[in-house]
């Protein structure tokens, strides 16, 4: 591990000014720091910036001030173009729902990043099939497009095609939030037993305490600046 | 490739969006092939029938008489002129010689002013549209002394006579004696040009020949009719060129008649701002029905983004689903205006019946849809282009919208 | 009722990109077809004037039988008809002018030809028709020299005669009395017709009377009148005034069918056009409509789990639709007027040597003119507002069998 830190956001402040309507300040300046191999949660109440903290890191969306650094590269100097393909090679996804492509099968759907990185097939289909068998995704599955899938399989699909391509980091945004506990705490335990055995950092923006309960790290924000950060164990 | 793949299995996911887009795409290209077939098929129509009443699409006649028609002026050996016509011509070249004077008719009551044209009454049913225009008795038979003639409908009501009466033709021959004699009316034809109507009468060549003097082998004109294939000035030049010597002018339709040349731009400048006019509405229809599709697919690309799609790449995405569309859409609207085609040029269209009063155009109202090749491909290529628009103001759009406006869109 | 009123105009104002895509359909139907009528009308108005007041001018009283039947017999006695008092009665008449048209052989050395042989009072007759050019000191006709003839110039060029030479003519005239005459041929005319540049003679009314042997008799009164598009009615109310039951009053229609068949023959064809061109419309219109239906699903079903009956969000619906079609129509409207307002000073100008090819044939008209008269608007708007009560249909009956929990899912 390097010494430096995997994400590194110095005074990051968004305003949100959308056509005539009050700015609104979703970030007042928030210094945060991810280690690599974290296991991360981001909470607050609904508004507290949790959401665009992610999206920001996440090189979605540009901050009005301050500055991220995330593996080593400022996501200012950017293009579009860049940041698209920074995304590729660094960042996995998981939102909360309608994460997968709809027109493509699981397997499609899992391997669109390596395909995209241009990997060859033969290793493509054997790392998405390790990865489905690692999940508990049934080979039955594969073939079956999102919408005949249940939540709890889709969101399977989308961890899977989030770790394919190995990212550095995987930011996840209310991941468990359409899912019922059951399913929820199954998946967290899974993401968390990835964690550990593969060193990829997670960073969650949620308000599921089961999330929290798991996250080995818990940074709390409230309008719009960091209110309290804890490490556990 | 993927995109490709995306791209094909979208358009089949949500049905109704893609029919949208397709139906969009197959009523622009039905639409615009039904118009253009038409509009092609309509001034084909009236510049045919106009031309092929006045005498052909080239004629021949003795030099000097386009500009001054005298009786004098005449095409003096036939036989050879014909010889030539039907050996300078590859392709079968139709052609009818005529005898052509001005004189005056008369009935018991009433007199007229009019052109009498002497036909070979079997050369005619090959070039003029005469002798299928008449709707009442029949056409001449090939018996030089019948003494029958066939005039007007507008006419004979004008001198009030009927179909088999009499009528008395009066002409000065080339001595300038005037001569006359008794013919029966054999038939009476209709025709869109009531002028042409009124001021012609028609008989049997050999008559005329008699009445006005004629040398036995001698014309005034012949009408030559070419295959639609053929180009008007390429063969009127062989033409030309194969009868130099016999003293003769070789015209195509266009100098002799400069009021069909001008009708004849006219109708495709007209033509020209109404394909402008359905063009744009086809091109306002694509673009709106594009963006609207897009705007809807706006979460789904933003997911993509995410996940580390090129700005190029959704582009690239959105054209290939156009193309998809198009080409579908394309296929669906050939289909269709084949089908409303091939119906069409069996029945034709008969413009009489949207309107009061035409039906004495008889069958110069009804229109044929014509096919041509050049205008389809033209057509084509602007209703590809317009789906190019219509797809490229999304698609940037698309592939500049924020990430997260994107995945916000709902 | 209001309520929902307001509703449906706030909901268009919501979603701007759905209310501009139906009422920019809308809107580009009405210019488009408006547009295209202006031109349509206002040219063919143009050029039915110009021929109108070349030639028939746009009435002529005649004997009730002469249009069918072109005999002398079927003539007009000048006592019969005071022309003051008519132009009295009708102050619509521009002005009046009579006309005596018969038949007859005309010779010259060497060729004869049958001609129209037209008497006209050479004082009024350049007020009623544009025919015969009479401007020149050549073609002056006056009733001090009534021997003499202008002729066609085609038909001077076929007899071989020209200015000055003499020729006979030979008619049949009033009650089958035969006519001959020796003229002097004063001038030739340019009709712009080459048909009447063939056949055609002219002379004055009383040298014509004379020849047809019909003092005070003429054929045609012929009428100018403010306008030609009202000549039908016209026609109608000085019939109706007549003193005479020896008269008929024909507009310029009768008068010259082929004229009037020509636009009805450009009309029809123009209708094939606007099938298709509406065709397209409706299409684009009725998709608009249940696209946008298509997309609010969810919202419909929140409005329905919050109480509303389905017939007050189909009427939303209709409302909706109705506002975005008004909006349209009133925007096309405006656009247009204000298009055709600049356009309709001037014509566009065709293409030189088009121009030159109306200057032999004698039209006026020489570009294409736009009419800024409201009946270029009937079709858009009747088409349009029919295509979309047409397209309300659809969600109205979608809107009978919905189902508000899935409505809630789908999204």
């Amino acid at each position: 591990m390097s010494e430096q830190p995997l994400v590194h956001a110095t005074n990051l402040v968004k305003v949100y000014q959308d056509g005539s309507y009050v700015p609104v300040r979703a970030l007042g300046g928030v210094d945060f720091r991810v280690e690599a191999g974290e296991f991360t949660a981001i909470a607050g109440p609904s508004g507290s910036g949790k959401t665009t903290l992610l999206n920001l890191i996440g090189s979605l969306d540009a901050p009005t001030e301050g500055r991220i650094e995330v593996a080593g590269q400022d996501l200012s100097l950017l293009t579009r173009k860049g940041r698209a393909d920074f995304r590729l090679n660094n960042l996995g996804f998981i939102f909360q729902s309608h994460n997968l492509i709809p027109v493509l099968t699981a397997a499609e759907n899992a391997e669109f990043s390596l395909l995209l990185q241009g990997v060859p097939t033969g290793e493509r289909r054997r790392r998405v099939l390790s990865e489905f068998a690692d999940l508990g995704i049934e080979e039955g599955l594969t073939r079956r497009r999102p919408a005949k899938l249940s939540g709890g399989q889709q969101q399977r699909v989308a961890i899977a095609r989030a770790l394919v391509s190995r990212p550095k980091l995987i930011l996840a945004d209310e991941p468990t939030a359409s899912l019922d506990s059951k399913t929820g705490a199954r998946l967290l335990d899974k993401m968390r037993d990835l964690n550990e055995r593969t060193g990829i950092t997670f960073l969650f923006s949620t308000h599921d305490p089961m999330v929290i309960d798991r996250a080995r790290r818990l940074v709390v924000l409230r309008d719009g600046l960091i209110a309290s950060d804890e490490t556990r164990n | 490739m993927i995109f490709v793949k995306i791209a094909w299995r979208s358009i089949w996911r949500n049905p109704r969006r893609s029919w949208v887009l397709i139906s969009a795409v197959a009523v622009g290209v039905f639409a615009f092939i039904g118009v253009v077939a038409y509009l092609d098929g309509m001034s084909m129509q009236l510049v045919k029938s106009a031309v092929e009443l006045q005498g052909g699409h080239i004629q021949v006649a003795g030099h000097g008489y386009f500009e001054n028609p005298a009786v004098r002026t005449q095409v003096r050996q036939m036989p050879q002129v014909a010889t030539i016509l039907k050996d300078a011509s590859a392709s079968d070249v139709r052609y009818a010689s005529q005898i052509r004077a001005a004189g005056m008719i008369s009935s018991a009551e009433h007199s007229a002013g009019i052109a009498i044209v002497g036909v070979d009454p079997v050369q005619e049913q090959q070039v003029s549209p005469v002798p299928s225009l008449v709707t009442e008795g029949g056409w001449l038979t090939d018996d030089p002394a019948a003494g029958e003639v066939i005039l007007g409908a507008a006419l004979a009501e004008q001198l009030g006579v009927r179909l088999r009466e009499r009528i008395v033709l009066m002409v000065s021959d080339l001595d300038g004696a005037v001569n006359s004699g008794a013919y029966r009316i054999r038939g009476l034809f209709t025709t869109s040009s009531r002028a042409f109507e009124r001021s012609t009468v028609l008989l049997h060549q050999e008559e005329v020949r008699t009445l006005v003097g004629f040398a036995r082998d001698a014309v005034s004109t012949v009408a030559v009719n070419i295959d639609p294939g053929q180009e008007v000035l390429a063969v009127a030049a062989t033409l030309r060129a194969a009868l130099v010597g016999m003293d003769v002018e070789v015209l195509t339709w266009m100098d002799r008649s400069p009021m069909l040349v001008m009708m004849d731009r006219m109708m495709n400048l007209v033509n020209v701002i109404l394909v402008v006019i359905l063009f744009s509405a086809i091109g306002f229809t694509l673009i709106n029905s594009f963006i609207m599709v897009i705007f809807e697919r706006i979460r789904e690309i933003g997911i993509m983004a995410a996940g580390g799609v090129r700005p190029g790449q959704v582009r690239l995405l959105l054209f290939l689903e156009a193309a998809f569309i198009v080409v579908v859409g394309a296929a669906v609207g050939i289909a269709m205006a084949a089908a409303l085609i091939t119906w069409w040029s069996e029945v034709g269209l008969d413009l009489s019946s949207f309107a009061e009063g035409l039906s004495r155009f008889g069958a110069g109202a009804v229109i044929y849809p014509r096919v041509v090749l050049e205008n389809m491909v033209t057509g084509f290529v602007m209703i590809f282009v317009m789906v190019f628009l219509a797809v490229l103001y999304p698609a940037i759009k698309a592939s500049r919208f924020k990430v997260v406006d994107a995945m916000n869109h709902v | 009722m209001l309520r929902l009123v307001k509703l449906a105009w706030r909901d268009i104002w919501r979603n701007r990109r759905r209310t501009l895509l139906t009422t920019g359909a809308v809107f580009f139907a009405v210019v488009v077809i408006s547009l295209a009528n202006s031109v349509q009308f206002g040219t063919y108005d143009a050029m039915e004037q110009s021929v109108v007041r070349l030639t028939t001018s746009e009435l002529q009283v005649q004997h009730p039988r002469f249009h069918e039947e072109r005999t002398l017999e079927h003539s007009l006695q000048e006592k019969a008809l005071d022309i003051d008092e008519l132009r009295l009665a009708h102050p619509w008449i521009v002005a009046a002018s009579r006309r005596l048209t018969g038949f007859g052989l005309v010779s010259s050395d060497s060729a004869s030809a049958g001609a129209l042989i037209m008497g006209v009072d050479p004082v009024h007759e350049p007020t009623v028709a544009g025919l015969l050019r009479l401007d020149s000191e050549e073609t002056t006709l006056t009733a001090n020299r009534p021997q003499s003839v202008l002729l066609g110039a085609v038909m001077a060029r076929n007899l071989g005669v020209i200015p000055g030479d003499s020729v006979v003519v030979l008619t049949q005239g009033y009650h089958n009395v035969m006519g001959a005459e020796v003229y002097a041929v004063q001038g030739l005319v340019r009709t712009g017709t080459p048909q009447m540049d063939r056949a055609t003679m002219v002379t004055t009314l009383t040298a014509a009377q004379d020849l047809f042997s019909m003092p005070g008799r003429y054929t045609e009164l012929v009428l100018r009148t403010d306008r030609h598009t009202t000549a039908r009615e016209h026609a109608m109310r000085l019939e109706s005034t007549l003193a005479t039951e020896e008269a008929a009053v024909l507009p310029w229609q009768v008068l010259m069918p082929d004229l009037d068949q020509m636009r009805r023959l450009d009309d029809a064809s123009n209708a094939i056009f606007y099938v298709f061109l509406l065709l397209l419309i409706g299409f684009e219109i009725f998709n608009t409509t249940a696209m946008s239906m298509m997309e609010r699903v969810r919202e419909f079903g929140v409005m329905m789990a919050m109480g509303l009956k389905p017939s007050l969000i189909s009427g939303l619906v209709a409302m909706e639709l109705a506002m975005k079609v008004l909006l349209g129509i009133g925007a096309g409207i405006v656009v247009t007027a204000g298009v055709v307002a600049i356009l309709a000073g001037e014509p566009i100008a065709l293409s030189q040597d088009m121009r030159e090819l109306y200057d032999d044939f004698g039209f006026v008209v020489d570009g294409l003119y736009f009419t800024s008269r409201p009946s270029i608007y009937a079709l858009p708007v009747v088409a349009v507002s029919i295509m979309s009560l047409l397209s309300m249909g659809f969600p109205i009956l979608k809107m009978r069998s919905f189902a508000p929990v899935k409505a809630l899912r789908a999204a």
